[in-house]
């Protein structure tokens, strides 16, 4: 360069030159700058027309033109943007490193420059790394020399090996530039570009890829992160001896580079931000994992790398970025990192659909404890894959899917959740108010039987009943219908007896709708439906018969749901039983010409309804006990059902047997037992597992003072051993009343003989 | 988080933005002040790097004003016209920083020096990879270029200050690369015929 002696301005006799003129030579200038040199003198000679001044100005620009070609006012070395870095002569080319003698850059980053160079001994080509900052303290030497021997033991196929590193030219013994001698990888490629340019498909592809996550996983089990995985440190050379060593028929070879240089030179992203252009910046953030964009770049982990593999799988399988952030600023490049769904593989690539869409997802997920644990698990699941073995990755349920998107939008997802709630606060509260306030819960019949209301169970009357002065409701219950037959529910009454109503002694159901307004059946006993020997005797009026009992039961199984057992009482001995069923149908009846109490028991087990009355047919009388208070006997029935049967006959004891009418028929025994038939009751079984085989028949006495005696039947009307229960009070009655070893149920004794002698 | 520190100056309602908005609405204060914005970038830039720099390193002025021009406005869309002023300012303040630097640098070698320069006590050591009396009797001789034809002083500025290239050049001036070219030559023989360069062997 010759540029000693710097003159200080001249002045020219070019001040004089007025803009005309300037301009004129300009024009001859730039038209004669296209001719060669004898060209431009024909040229000027023709343009000045004698006009020296002119002439001699332009030739002397021209001549000063080409003079000051070279080395005059030359831009210092323009790096025209990130292309050209090694169009700059760096200073260092030429030079020696230790025992390497710098041959030429090979690249340049935000980190240092790599450069080849030449080893001595052994004598053989390498890449040189020379880092661009100072390690300043002992310390930063210290664990620079520490982590750059842990780097040297780094050996595997797929990984560039470090041979060396040191520090050079330090200004003084406790600094210097960190540098690294690495094995020269020669014809390298990026992946990226290795894999476009020779057009692999997708499955040598993945083969490739492995090798990656091979390198990488080698790398973690020695400790070591990567922490700046991309492609331009993924390399891949086609060098055939290097396919060779591995064996393998393979398109291509990776090369790792970089491993854990980061780390060693302390110059993680976080530190070197300030040094490195915005846009390499940029290049480098889209392959860093959520935790190193927004964490302490120190608190990584080998799946960070896991990561930054799932970021080039991306790139390699999709052809593009899992997220564009090339046109954001890094704050918002980074938050679209941290927070935005990666795009959908399978929209990208419609070969991905499916597992390898399912392994990038995993791969990319924000949240590294669901990512693969390694990068050999990453390559383990793309391996299964290439060998159609089910994979690991399974795509993000829906409901992670949604957990993400409340993640990503708090605000909204804030909002739909509080309205939802306040939604769920409101229905709830008006559906247990109407719930409280409107649903039919119980029916209830006042003490005297005049008044049923059916009550919610805030005890809001829905509808009542109300019988005549000179009548009763005898029945009031609601029952829930089953769904088959309507659902709902139903309240059912029995009306009682009354002179002036010719309706009486129905039993009647009213269903739910309209609050129970709507009457759905009403059965009595219609003259029609009275046996014949009834109608004879010139009563065919249905106005004496009233529901005497009733009771609701699961009676038959062919039949769903409950069923109800009514009893109508004519006002003299005439009963009739019935079974209907929850829709009014008539099931089953019989007549019998004696009394049927208000009990009765349903054995499920032995298919048998008990209840007891007193008999039509037989008299003590008859039977040598004349004068005792109640004439009549006390008897028990077992009547077994027969569903579809409608018997309009009376039965007696003289007619027991046949399907459908009663099957036993006891007496109670002694014939004196008490006052009242009232006191006499057949109930339930005590024992709750005896109670669809057995009951109990009851003696009450005086129920103030417990005087009670009780003993336990089975169907066939036979009285268990042993079952007799005696209340406390029975004692006081001891004096009045039988031996209680006496009680029993026992067939009527025979007519005796003295009135058969009689007739 | 560590990008924060960037967010400050890439904010797209950055004072620079706002300043060159102004620019663009014919504010005749917005010059200045655009002018020591980037001025003032460049500087603390040039200061910070140094100082960060290893010894005997200098700086690349395309690098420091493309480096600047990221600062102050990140991956942002900048106007085509906001642009231009950016450029502009850009080389009107590098080719002041680096001739504020060839003065201290000029003084340094030559012991006190004999240009009349304000005194300063700590000599700085030099910034940038030039000759310091070339960059001072460029900027001479540009000064008189400016009279003749401001435009090819402009193209001066851009190419030789702020180093950037014919077609970045082009660019901020809005003309095509050729004309920049051939006017760049031109200004060139000029310069170099102003200096004297090559009369005196």
């Amino acid at each position: 360069m010759k540029r000693a002696g710097w003159p200080s301005v001249k002045s020219r006799n070019d001040a004089f030159m007025t803009v005309d003129q300037w301009h004129r030579a300009q024009e001859l200038f730039e038209q004669a700058l296209a001719l060669d040199p004898e060209a431009q003198e024909r040229f000027l000679d023709d343009q000045c027309h004698g006009d020296d001044e002119l002439r001699t100005d332009v030739k002397s620009l021209l001549d000063h033109n080409n003079q000051a070609v070279t080395g005059f006012l030359c831009p210092p070395a323009p790096r025209a943007g990130k292309k050209s870095p090694v169009d700059e002569p760096d200073p260092l080319i030429g030079k020696r490193v230790g025992q390497f003698t710098i041959q030429r850059v090979v690249a340049s980053g935000g980190m240092g420059t790599v450069y080849e160079a030449r080893q001595e001994r052994p004598n053989r080509t390498v890449a040189l790394k020379i880092m661009k900052m100072w390690a300043t303290s002992r310390a930063a030497l210290k664990r620079f020399e520490f982590e750059s021997q842990v780097l040297a033991r780094l050996t595997h196929p797929n990984i560039a090996q470090v041979y060396e590193a040191g520090t050079h030219e330090g200004p003084s013994p406790n600094s210097g530039v960190p540098y690294f001698v690495m094995e020269f990888v020669s014809g390298a490629r990026t992946i990226i570009e290795f894999a476009e340019e020779e057009q692999l498909d997708l499955a040598q592809r993945l083969e490739l890829f492995c090798q990656v996550c091979d390198a990488v996983h080698h790398g973690h089990q020695r400790g070591i992160i990567h922490r700046d995985l991309k492609p331009a440190n993924i390399l891949v050379t086609d060098d055939p001896s290097q396919a060779e060593i591995n064996k393998r028929r393979r398109r291509g070879f990776v090369k790792v580079i970089d491993f854990g240089i980061a780390r060693a030179t302390d110059s993680d992203v976080a530190v070197t931000t300030m040094r490195t252009d915005v846009g390499q910046l940029v290049g480098t953030l889209q392959y860093m994992s959520p935790e190193q964009c927004e964490a302490d770049p120190l608190g990584l982990d080998t799946r960070s790398d896991v990561y930054s593999l799932g970021v080039v799988l991306f790139e390699l399988l999709c052809g593009r970025l899992p997220y564009d952030v090339r046109d954001s600023a890094i704050h918002q490049a980074a938050r679209t990192i941290c927070e935005h769904p990666p795009e959908r593989p399978a929209d990208l690539n419609r070969k991905l659909k499916g597992s390898l869409e399912a392994i990038l997802l995993k791969a990319l997920e924000k949240d590294r404890n669901r990512r693969y644990e390694s990068a050999a698990e990453l390559g383990a699941d793309l391996r299964r894959y290439l060998n159609r073995e089910p994979i690991t990755a399974r795509r993000p349920t829906l409901w992670t899917k949604g957990v993400r998107w409340m993640t990503v939008h708090p605000v909204l997802s804030t909002a739909i959740i509080c309205s939802l709630m306040a939604g769920m606060v409101f229905a709830s509260t008006y559906a247990s108010l109407w719930y409280l306030n409107r649903r039919p819960h119980r029916m209830e019949l006042s003490e005297d039987g005049r008044e049923a209301r059916v009550l919610t169970r805030s005890g809001n009357e829905i509808r009542a009943w109300r019988a005549d002065v000179d009548r009763q409701i005898v029945f009031a219950e609601m029952v829930q219908r089953p769904a088959e037959i309507g659902g709902g529910k139903l309240a059912i009454l029995g009306y009682g007896v009354s002179e002036a109503d010719s309706n009486a002694g129905n039993l009647c159901a009213y269903a739910e709708r309209d609050a129970f307004q709507e009457v759905l059946w009403c059965h009595g006993v219609e003259p029609s439906e009275m046996p014949k020997d009834l109608i004879e005797a010139s009563e065919p009026s249905r106005r004496a018969f009233a529901v005497k009992w009733a009771g609701i039961f699961d009676v038959f199984e062919e039949v769903p749901g409950k069923e109800i057992v009514v009893v109508f009482t004519h006002s003299y001995s005439r009963r009739s039983i019935r079974i209907y069923d929850l829709g009014g149908h008539n099931l089953y009846e019989v007549w019998h010409d004696g009394g049927v109490a208000v009990n009765g028991v349903w054995l499920s087990a032995e298919r048998i309804l008990v209840f007891h009355g007193d008999s039509s047919y037989a008299s003590w009388d008859d039977r040598g006990y004349p004068g005792l208070n109640d004439p009549k006997p006390h008897v028990v029935f077992g009547l077994r059902p027969q569903f579809g049967l409608v018997d309009r006959a009376y039965f007696s004891e003289l007619t027991i047997g046949p399907e459908g009418r009663p099957l036993w028929y006891k007496c109670l025994w002694p014939p004196d037992t008490m006052d009242t038939t009232d006191a006499v009751s057949v109930i339930p079984s005590r024992a709750p597992h005896d109670r669809t085989r057995t009951f109990e028949v009851a003696l009450d006495v005086d129920l103030e003072k417990d005087a009670r005696i009780s003993w336990t039947v089975d169907a066939t009307g036979t009285e268990v051993p042993k079952s007799r229960i005696e209340g406390d009070g029975y004692f006081f009655y001891k004096d009045k009343l039988p031996n209680p070893k006496q009680f029993k149920l026992a067939d009527l004794p025979p007519v005796v003989a003295q009135s058969e002698a009689r007739d | 988080m560590w990008y924060r520190e960037l967010i400050v100056t890439q904010s797209h309602d950055s004072p620079i933005t706002r300043i060159l908005a102004s620019v663009g609405d014919g504010d005749a204060d917005a010059h200045e002040r655009l002018w020591l914005a980037v001025y003032d970038e460049l500087h603390r830039m040039a200061q910070h790097q140094m100082a960060s720099e290893s010894p005997g390193r200098t700086l690349q002025p395309t690098a420091l004003v493309h480096e600047a021009y990221f600062r102050l406005f990140g991956d942002n869309d900048v106007k085509w016209a906001n642009r231009r002023h950016f450029f502009a300012a850009a080389a009107k303040a590098m080719r002041r920083i680096r001739v504020d630097d060839a003065r201290k640098r000029k003084r340094i070698k030559r012991g006190g020096g004999e240009t009349p320069v304000a005194a300063e006590d700590s000599p700085e050591p030099a910034v940038f990879d030039q000759d310091p009396i070339e960059v001072l009797t460029i900027d001479e001789a540009l000064t008189k270029l400016e009279e003749k034809d401001a435009k090819k002083a402009q193209i001066v500025n851009l190419r030789y200050f702020a180093g950037l290239s014919i077609d970045e050049t082009a660019a901020a001036l809005g003309v095509s690369p050729r004309t920049i070219d051939t006017e760049w030559r031109f200004a060139r023989a000029w310069l170099h015929r102003e200096l004297g360069q090559g009369d005196d062997e």
